[in-house]
């Protein structure tokens, strides 16, 4: 890709790499870190990526790695197996209650899912990422990654209903109340 | 399919309809339209999906990432080489001195784990000089990263033709070593070749061992001659992915 490219890259890129080293890192500050040097790998070496179609997947690989390799190097690395799909029914949250959470709030519950499910399942609702992708970037198989949203989901759906009965929704009175 | 098949695969359905075309979810998706109760799901599952969506690109980056991205890349392009950070450097002076102490003290004839430190050490002190090549090269290069097999066994190499193709040549305790690299979906690698007859270990064999040291991971492994050290500063998962 040509050097000009670049800043259209990080303007592309830059928000959704950040939501996504968010989820990872769980702190504002490790999420920028990541960012910055996200994009600083790929001034080094990205740049010799021809086809542009290809910078977003190894955008978001690149930060996934990055985060390894500080998890890693900090001693928090912990094996991450293959489970089984979920046999339970994932319990229903109605859309209007996520609509009324404060998006802070939305991200908490995230945060909260077991990183062996957070991670794909932030992938697969921050930008447009198929489970294809999913699986090239994390670098694990099809149908672990549809397993992995699946329980994730139900993780999520769980925190999420905890959340909005611990009293930080508020609810908006029916047509006819007085306060 | 049953519905809980079917709501397994549907879970992973982008509710913008970029996946209404992969096969993958057409029996599932055509499961939906004949299951009422199956389709109210689905409905519902999209909505949640798309709400969670709307909720998550809410959150904003901190004020001036942007920016100092772009100040960062501007700085790090001017930068001459990028081995000479200290953190490499440092890597490079451990991985040296431990080489130096134990090939002066110890047989010319060196072992397949001292082949693997060599690698390591070269790659950290002389990527920056990893330039120019012959158009054969250019071709195994395009060869590799073409290929989706695991490369031991694959490589199809041997110390005659990397010394014909114009491979950059280094010596290793009085050996001579081939080494190139090539790009693979996105990752570059760099593979360490000599003959396996110039090793002491027997235990060389086809199934590739693992080290890592700082932040490179290396596999060596033995075949048709030749013992091979692929390289990597990408991490462990981008080494294990070729081999």
């Amino acid at each position: 890709m040509q050097e000009e490219a670049f800043p259209q890259l990080v303007e592309t890129y830059y928000a959704a790499l950040y939501r996504f080293a968010l989820s990872l890192a769980k702190n504002p500050s490790d999420a920028g870190d990541l960012t910055q040097q996200t994009f600083f790998v790929w001034a080094t070496k990205g740049a010799s990526i021809r086809d542009g179609s290809k910078a977003k997947s190894w955008l978001f690989t690149t930060l996934y790695r990055e985060f390894l390799r500080g998890r890693r190097r900090s001693g928090r690395m912990v094996a991450i197996e293959d489970l089984a799909p979920s046999e339970q029914e994932i319990p229903e949250v109605e859309t209007d209650l996520v609509s009324k959470m404060d998006a802070p709030l939305v991200l908490e519950a995230l945060q909260e899912v077991d990183s062996t499910f957070r991670e794909p399942l932030t992938l697969f609702y921050l930008q447009d990422l198929s489970y294809l992708e999913i699986a090239e970037i994390l670098s694990i198989p099809i149908g672990t990654v549809m397993s992995r949203l699946s329980r994730g989901k139900a993780q999520l759906r769980s925190l999420l209903a905890q959340k909005a009965q611990g009293g930080r929704v508020i609810e908006f009175p029916k047509q006819g109340a007085r306060s | 399919m049953n519905q809980h098949e079917a709501k397994f695969l549907l879970r992973a359905f982008r509710p913008d309809g970029q996946d209404a075309r992969d096969p993958v979810f057409a029996e599932a998706l055509a499961a939906a339209e004949n299951d009422p109760r199956l389709k109210a799901w689905l409905e519902r599952e999209e909505l949640f999906d798309q709400a969670m969506r709307g909720k998550l690109r809410e959150v904003q980056p901190p004020p001036g990432l942007r920016e100092a991205i772009l100040a960062g890349s501007r700085v790090s392009r001017r930068r001459p080489t990028w081995w000479k950070n200290p953190a490499w450097l440092a890597l490079a002076a451990a991985i040296a001195i431990t080489l130096t102490v134990t090939l002066r003290f110890r047989s010319v004839t060196p072992s397949a784990r001292e082949f693997t430190e060599f690698a390591l050490q070269d790659l950290a002190t002389t990527e920056g000089q990893h330039r120019g090549r012959t158009p054969d090269v250019a071709q195994l290069q395009t060869r590799l990263a073409s290929s989706s097999r695991p490369l031991p066994g694959q490589t199809q190499l041997s110390a005659d033709e990397l010394r014909r193709m114009g491979c950059r040549a280094v010596t290793f305790a009085g050996h001579e070593v081939f080494e190139f690299c090539f790009q693979r979906n996105g990752t570059t690698y760099h593979l360490y070749a000599m003959r396996s007859d110039e090793l002491s270990e027997a235990t060389l064999n086809a199934k590739a061992f693992l080290t890592s040291q700082g932040i490179l991971n290396a596999a060596t492994w033995k075949e048709a001659g030749l013992a091979i050290a692929l390289v990597t500063d990408e991490g462990m998962p981008a080494l294990q992915r070729v081999i």
